[in-house]
């Protein structure tokens, strides 16, 4: 127990000194198991986790998804996706923010990614709101903030990932995200409404909306279809979410091919680009095995149970203790990591305490709904200061806007990330009405 | 000295063998040596499940559990006469007479190197599952596309006329839902335990089962040495035999769940017809005297530890 | 990196170690061929069983011996583009040269946990072709990816050390190499 706290801390010390998350992960889930069980098992635990985690059938859909969301990246379908928001939203004050918001979301449907979702969104958007004379707060803030759906909105590599550990079906896990990604674009939409209304300096009182080029909106089609094709796919019982993924790559390359946006030179950027994003994933999942198999043979997915048991703690105060943990960490952490080094911790916890009896859901509901909180509260920490990923990933574009300017913007998105945890965590039909329809 | 044991346990934590069998167990290990010997049963797993025999030997684990044919190398060839058809009409006999034979005329312990060998164990009798139709005739598993978990039973099925094709048991109710295979190869518990019972109409029954997979407990040989005499004695006392009972109690309770579960959703459950179990029994001497010869070259008697094991376990076939 | 650079070409480009181009050209290619050949399997193996019915067989396991090869041919290029997910948060309060320290002790530091990898996997490797593992159905043998595995840890044991000896020039902003998390 005292070991895991000693470990953890050592990370977060190496972390800060720019050690890779991954290899910080490793190095000191490797030495803490050799201290505590000797050198000899720690070297074969060591070469067995790096071998067989990249070994893994169900891991395949990593690669595929991201390369699905690069290639539409690079087709330019979000340019579509865009303008046709801004029909939708034009005549609004603050109406570019709420269509790079809004598309933000649509975007996420085909990406499995947030940080690709706000890499991508930032260079359609921002020309647009810079134009018009959007302050830059509102504008970085709303895409920054409209990435963050990316993880939730199926697919999404981060539902996956937190399946293949808990051992949840990830078709329930996709479908589960769809209302509550629905409800993140409404109250981010709402936050951009209230901000203009409380500054109105933030927007310009007139933007003209610029009619939809033909190319424009045969993009949305392309995203509406292939979204319609995953899910019709997977939930019409045609393919398993695992080829989902191969099957949507593949579709995402006949998109690109038929809209003639990408050249061979972008095509093969963007497939570098997955690559070494599969590899960099990878890492970080490495290094998180090494790391929790020393926490959990140093017993705190335990002790930590014990002492719920012991003290009686109720249901509330253990959420409660969960949601603080991931909103300390998501200071310094970005999702992945975070859900690789909690998941293992708290969902024993889960299952030990019967909270599903608690929370009046069977045991496999209440796994889903666990699911959706906390990749919705991880998702904050994209966006939490000090370090939030999709801040820093809109900061690397925009290299004139400081990082004050872009955290000062993603407050109001952030009231309202804050103000969608509390009604999932309050009503978990939010997240399970959709899978018990299934 | 108090020695403090980590068991490795792979299955999810509410899976039968872990509730009924494997903490059961670890808890008498303590009972039985006063408390200087303990067992913790890990929240997580420390490896992949096909990891789990080489995480005893190196001593990532002190304990594990799992699959001899997770091993795809030639390490436990002799235990494979647990794969059989005809082994066990259930798992508690099954189970005893697989550890019997196993580790007594064929010498288990020698194919578990590094590992102190504490558990040989046999789920119950496997089933042949499917959604198209009821086998009545040997030309009726022809075209049938069946998942296998590899080893004999792929041997076997697609001696029949099948087609077999391989994928993790997890994704079975996926590809079965989805017409990728049309049944799989199952004991009853399986029905239940991956939600089967939707997507199955036919369950075919052969006597002492269809085929079976093997299961082995160890410990790492050096934390084994670490124990006292007195306490090591009283560990086998409540392992071998004893645990291979346990653990057929656990699969029984399961299977009969799986077993209710499938009556419950209307599946067609039969013995198979004499034509179809003679087929099989053809298909299953040409394996078993394959088997056989392989092990002689190293001095065992297979044919006879087969007639043994059938012995023990009151197969009629 | 390279993402960031063709969308945004108005953007200097980063330095680079002279191997990225050599990497991207063989590594690269390799991985490339092996992404676009998990597309085409999936997609043959559930296209075929609707139209011919006649599902690939062995899909499954060819599929996870090239996920393995892609993520270790893929992780030198990662490597040297520093794509790995790191922390900058320090860096805005210190100096210069602080920043500069911080940055060889975290390329060493890296060189010396991908080396022990390196190291690990070939022993690995070495005990899976000793006992003779191969995958379940296709008896694919395993021990080449395991090597496969560990020459990859070495190389980009050996581009972390070369990072750390000689740190790139920073940039104010140089903190887009996050990009690509899910
Ligand atoms: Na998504
Ligand atoms: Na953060």
């Amino acid at each position: 127990m005292i070991e895991s706290l000693i470990g953890f801390a050592i990370l977060l010390g190496l972390i800060l000194l720019r050690v890779p998350i991954a290899f910080a992960m490793a190095a000191v889930g490797g030495f803490g198991f050799a201290f505590m069980r000797g050198w000899e098992p720690a070297w074969a635990m060591t070469g067995q986790v790096a071998f067989d985690t990249s070994l893994s059938y169900s891991l395949s859909v990593i690669p595929l998804f991201i390369f699905m969301g690069n290639v539409l990246a690079g087709s330019g379908v979000a340019h579509g996706l865009f303008a046709g928001a801004d029909r939708l939203f034009g005549r609004l004050r603050g109406g570019l923010a709420m269509a790079s918001v809004f598309s933000c979301g649509g975007f996420s449907a085909v990406c499995g990614s947030s940080l690709a979702t706000a890499a991508t969104m930032s260079k359609v958007a921002m020309p647009s709101m810079r134009r018009f004379g959007y302050d830059d707060r509102l504008a970085t803030g709303s895409i920054a903030a409209g990435g963050t759906l990316g993880i939730l909105i199926p697919p999404s590599v981060i539902l996956i990932i937190y399946g293949l550990l808990t051992e949840t079906n990830i078709a329930k896990l996709f479908i589960a995200g769809i209302v509550p990604g629905i409800i993140g674009v409404l109250l981010y939409l709402g936050a951009v409404m209230v901000a203009v209304r409380i500054n109105p300096a933030l927007a310009p009182e007139e933007e003209n909306t610029e009619p939809m080029s033909r190319s424009d909106v045969i993009g949305v089609f392309c995203v509406l279809g292939l979204f319609l094709f995953i899910m019709i796919g997977i939930y019409g019982g045609f393919f398993t979410p695992t080829e989902a993924a191969g099957m949507g790559a593949g579709a995402s390359i006949l998109i690109a091919i038929a809209l003639r946006t990408m050249t061979w030179r972008s095509f093969y950027a963007a497939t570098l680009d997955s690559i070494r994003a599969t590899a960099m994933i990878f890492a970080v999942i490495i290094g998180a095995e090494l790391f929790t198999n020393f926490i959990n043979y140093a017993g705190l997915p335990d002790a930590l149970s014990g002492f719920v048991i012991d003290n009686e703690l109720p249901v509330w105060a253990v959420i409660l203790f969960i949601i603080a943990t991931y909103m300390v960490l998501g200071c310094v952490l970005e999702s992945l990591s975070m859900i690789l080094l909690t998941v293992p911790v708290f969902y024993p916890l889960m299952f030990e305490l019967e909270f599903a009896n608690e929370l009046l859901l069977d045991p496999e509901n209440a796994l889903i709904w666990f699911a959706i909180v906390v990749v919705v509260a991880t998702e904050i920490s994209l966006i939490t200061p000090p370090v939030g990923m999709n801040v820093f990933v809109l900061k690397g574009v925009l290299q004139d806007v400081s990082l004050g300017t872009i955290f000062r913007g993603v407050l109001p998105f952030w009231i309202a990330d804050i103000l969608r945890l509390t009604l999932l965590i309050l009503v978990p039909s939010l997240s399970l009405w959709l899978v018990g329809l299934m | 000295a108090e020695t403090k044991l980590a068991l490795s346990s792979w299955l999810p934590p509410r899976h039968p063998i872990v509730v009924d069998a494997i903490k059961p167990w670890a808890k008498q290990v303590e009972e039985v040596t006063d408390g200087r010997v303990t067992v913790r049963v890990l929240a997580k797993p420390m490896g992949p499940p096909p990891a789990h025999y080489d995480m005893a030997a190196e001593g990532i684990a002190d304990i594990t559990y799992g699959l001899h044919s997770f091993t795809t190398d030639d390490r436990f060839t002799r235990s494979r006469i647990g794969q059989f058809s005809f082994i066990g009409d259930d798992a508690v006999a099954g189970s005893k007479a697989f550890w019997n034979v196993y580790s007594g005329p064929l010498e288990a312990q020698k194919e578990h190197e590094g590992t102190k060998l504490l558990g040989l164990f046999v789920h119950g009798p496997g089933l042949l599952h499917n959604n198209v139709r009821k086998i009545e005739t040997t030309d009726d598993f022809s075209g049938l596309k069946i998942r296998v978990p590899g080893g004999y039973i792929s041997d076997l099925m697609s001696g029949l006329g099948s087609t077999t094709l391989f994928m993790s048991s997890g994704e079975v109710y996926e590809k079965l839902s989805r017409g990728v295979i049309d049944g799989v190869t199952f004991p009853f518990d399986a029905l239940a335990a991956f939600k089967l019972t939707g997507d199955v109409k036919y369950t075919m029954k052969v006597p002492g089962g269809i085929y079976n997979t093997t299961w082995f407990m160890v410990m790492n040989e050096d934390k084994w040495n670490e124990i006292s005499e007195e306490d090591q004695a009283a560990i086998e006392a409540i392992s071998g035999e004893a645990f291979a009972a346990l653990v057929g109690e656990a699969w029984v309770g399961a299977d009969q769940k799986g077993n209710a579960a499938a009556e419950k959703a209307g599946i067609e459950i039969y013995e198979a017809p004499a034509e179809v179990v003679d087929a099989i029994k053809s298909q299953a001497a040409d394996a078993e005297t394959a088997w056989s010869e392989a092990i002689s070259a190293d001095g065992y008697d297979g044919a006879a530890a087969l007639e043994e094991i059938r012995k023990q376990a009151g197969v009629e076939f | 990196m390279e993402r960031l650079r063709h969308r945004f070409p108005d953007q200097p480009p980063e330095e680079g170690l002279d191997i990225g181009l050599l990497l991207d050209r063989s590594l690269g290619v390799g991985a490339a061929l092996i992404l676009f050949s998990l597309v085409l399997i999936t997609c043959v193996d559930v296209v075929g069983r609707y139209l011919f019915n006649a599902p690939l067989s062995g899909a499954f396991e060819l599929t996870e011996i090239l996920l393995a090869a892609l993520v270790f041919l893929a992780l030198p290029l990662t490597t040297e583009r520093r794509e790995h997910v790191e922390v900058d948060l320090l860096n805005l309060a210190l100096g210069r040269k602080a920043q500069r320290l911080m940055s060889a002790f975290a390329g060493l530091f890296s060189a010396a946990l991908l080396a022990t990898f390196a190291w690990r996997l070939f022993t690995h490797a070495a005990k899976a072709a000793h006992d003779g593992a191969v995958t379940n159905a296709l008896e694919i043998p395993l021990a080449p990816f395991g090597y496969l595995a560990g020459v990859s840890c070495m190389v980009s044991a050996f581009i972390a050390f070369l990072r750390g000896l000689q740190p790139p020039v920073e940039h104010e902003t140089d903190k887009d190499h996050l990009e690509g998390a899910p």
